[in-house]
């Protein structure tokens, strides 16, 4: 894209060299006293150059705060942030070389679609020919060649969002921070946005950081994801891992649907269901012989048949239709209910009615393994 | 009655008491004062009402010799610019002070913004004139103004602040100021926070952000108090009364005065009409220079 050379102090540096924004032990408090609500407390995260690493929680999680401070608007109680190694504390949001694209986009209702995407080269101080030259390049990475005059009350939510993106791409920042830009999108448009989102983060290099509470955004576009819950971090990973090995009930309850079974540890991988049988888990176990866990199982890995050896009894007490699948609910000996999809990959209509006994079976690889742990 | 019928009488009725309030107190007055200011002169007071003639217009420009030839007289005319030039000035400054005052109520929270919102309209509790009789106390030779800096040593003989047109442009920006503070603070009070985060994200400094984002934004709220200071202050009459001493005239004196003792109710209206041209030659002119700006920001 642009290749200039870097120039005066607030330069966010076009050269790609090592980006990556490194968290310390932030904390952050909002209010004083008896009424201080702790928003981040003692969060430390590692993100990597080039990557499209996500915050996800849900609100009031502390995930926007993070982000704010990452860009300067609010000062941490403690801890620090580092750009490339450097300490980011003592400098104002705007000599830091970081992007915001806002969750209502913020754009300057004065202004043209261009004089956005230029405000931020202008403030740099760029020549007038560079400045015209990188708002057209960005007119065109986001498709928007044609609206460049128009005012920004005139276009639509889904044009205004990539205005948005433009506008914090134009300076080539070294991180872009994203404040649930999608949110306000209708369905379509948000599932095309975040394939578009992320053809952006791969065609300019720059490092994304992107904040949702929605979990399919974040499966779908991430890097990595960062879960959060409570102003901690819970866990750091790939979606597959946060996904298939979540190691935390709250992770485990908020990326999709998963059933949650308590059991005894019988030593080694093999597990307790009491009054149901047993069920064996590849992962190492998080409680001692005898003592109590949880099992983790996505539907989708529960696998049904007739009643037979190998597989554990329940009985079918509803049957729901979702066209490319069907949830299965299935009653357990004690109480217990779980949920098993079934995806419909076959013009065969599946055998299972309602009061029916069936036998189930997980494969020991997709059971995690859970301390039993209330929260 | 055909429903047609039905519809425009109904519709009548809807406008039927704004046509009435605009005509009854808007377009008969005016016309009666255009109607005045092109009849004779009762010496008495009053007017002749029989009798056409626009000698009204001819003295705001020449006056009559005995002989009855005509001389050019600027007399009027220097009134007229002096009020133009001192409600200028008192919009001027206005403005100066208004923007950094409204600023400062606009980025306090919810609570400190009605005091201060309260504080500014305060004035308008007292009446005007006491209000412009107090200055007096404050600027006249041995006011406070003048005792205090006498005491400090500052100045040796008492400075002159009473009875000139710097007396007057302080009374006008002290009467009108509000009028300059309350719109500029409600246009910057809409202003969306997140633009002005969105501006330091974007590597703009403070002053920057102030130049290129909170003053466009605010620039409707800058108009309406500088029309709303201005058009007032063109036709003030208490403070350059009270203030000026009576040396330092503005139109609206001119027009007081024609009315009552000089007994000369066309040149009055006519007068009148003449700062209503004023008034409505400049707005025009505003708008039209501005329209591009005034639309955008909306």
């Amino acid at each position: 894209m642009n290749t200039s050379t870097p120039s005066s102090t607030r330069d966010p540096s076009y050269a790609q060299d090592q980006c990556a924004v490194s968290v310390r032990s932030l904390s952050k408090e909002f209010g004083s006293g008896a009424h201080a609500f702790r928003a981040l407390d003692n969060v430390s995260v590692d993100i990597q150059k080039n990557e499209f690493f996500t915050l996800l929680g849900p609100s009031g999680c502390g995930k926007t705060t993070l982000l704010r401070l990452i860009a300067g608007f609010e000062q941490p109680t403690s801890g620090e942030v580092l750009l490339d190694g450097e300490d980011l504390s003592a400098k104002p949001p705007y000599q830091r070389p970081v992007n915001t694209v806002f969750q209502n986009y913020a754009l300057f209702p004065h202004m043209t679609v261009a004089q956005n995407i230029s405000f931020g080269l202008e403030m740099l101080g760029r020549p007038k020919d560079e400045i015209a030259r990188v708002t057209e390049d960005m007119l065109r990475l986001v498709r928007l060649e044609s609206m460049a005059d128009r005012r920004i009350t005139q276009i639509s939510g889904g044009q205004q969002q990539r205005v948005a993106l433009a506008r914090a791409l134009a300076p080539h920042p070294k991180v872009l921070l994203l404040d649930e830009p999608l949110s306000a999108l209708d369905l379509q448009l948000r599932k095309d946005m975040q394939l578009e989102l992320k053809r952006l983060q791969t065609d300019t290099g720059i490092t994304f950081v992107f904040v949702t509470h929605d979990q399919d955004e974040a499966l779908t576009m991430s890097d990595r994801i960062a879960v959060m819950n409570g102003g901690e971090i819970l866990q750091i990973g790939s979606p597959r891992e946060i996904y298939d090995k979540p190691q935390h009930r709250f992770v485990a309850g908020f990326i999709g649907e998963i059933n949650l079974i308590p059991v005894q540890a019988m030593g080694g991988h093999d597990y307790a269901i009491s009054g149901v049988g047993t069920l064996r888990a590849d992962d190492a176990s998080a409680a001692p012989k005898g003592g109590h866990a949880v099992l983790a199982i996505r539907p989708e890995r529960i696998a049904l048949s007739a009643p037979s050896a190998g597989t554990l009894p329940g009985v079918v007490s509803n049957v729901v239709y979702h066209g490319t699948d069907t949830i299965f609910h299935i009653k357990l000996a004690d109480g217990l209910e779980l949920r098993a999809r079934s995806q419909n990959n076959t013009a065969r209509i599946q055998s299972f009615a309602k009061g029916d006994h069936v036998g189930w079976s997980v494969d020991a690889a997709s059971v995690s393994v859970l301390a039993d742990d209330p929260s | 009655m055909t429903r047609a019928g039905k519809t425009i009488l109904f519709r009548a009725l809807l406008i039927g008491p704004a046509l009435i309030a605009i005509t009854v107190f808007m377009i008969v007055p005016l016309a009666l004062m255009a109607y005045i200011s092109f009849r004779g002169r009762d010496y008495s007071g009053g007017v002749l009402w029989d009798q056409f003639t626009a000698e009204a217009y001819v003295r705001l420009f020449f006056e009559r010799e005995l002989d009855g030839t005509l001389a050019l007289n600027f007399n009027y005319m220097a009134i007229i610019l002096r009020s133009v030039w001192l409600s200028f000035l008192t919009m001027a400054i206005s403005l100066a002070v208004g923007l950094p005052v409204a600023m400062f109520m606009a980025t306090r929270n919810a609570k400190w913004k009605a005091v201060l919102v309260f504080m500014v309209t305060l004035p308008f509790w007292t009446n005007l004139l006491v209000r412009n009789y107090a200055w007096i106390l404050l600027l006249r030779d041995h006011g406070t103004i003048n005792s205090v800096l006498l005491w400090l040593g500052v100045i040796s003989e008492p400075l002159p602040l009473l009875h000139n047109a710097f007396a007057v442009a302080v009374g006008l920006t002290y009467s009108f100021l509000p009028f300059m503070v309350l719109p500029i603070y409600a246009s910057l009070e809409k202003i969306d926070l997140r633009l002005v985060e969105a501006s330091f994200d974007l590597y703009a400094t403070r002053w920057q952000t102030i130049r290129r984002i909170i003053l466009p934004l605010a620039f409707p709220g800058i108009v309406a108090g500088c029309v709303l200071v201005f058009v007032p202050a063109l036709g003030a009459y208490i403070t350059p009364e009270l203030l000026g001493g009576g040396k330092t005239l503005m139109i609206g004196n001119l027009i007081g005065f024609q009315f009552g003792g000089a007994r000369n109710w066309p040149f009055g209206a006519a007068l009148g009409l003449f700062l209503l041209m004023l008034v409505l030659i400049s707005l025009g002119l505003y708008a039209r220079r501005y329209r591009g700006e005034l639309e955008g920001s909306r």
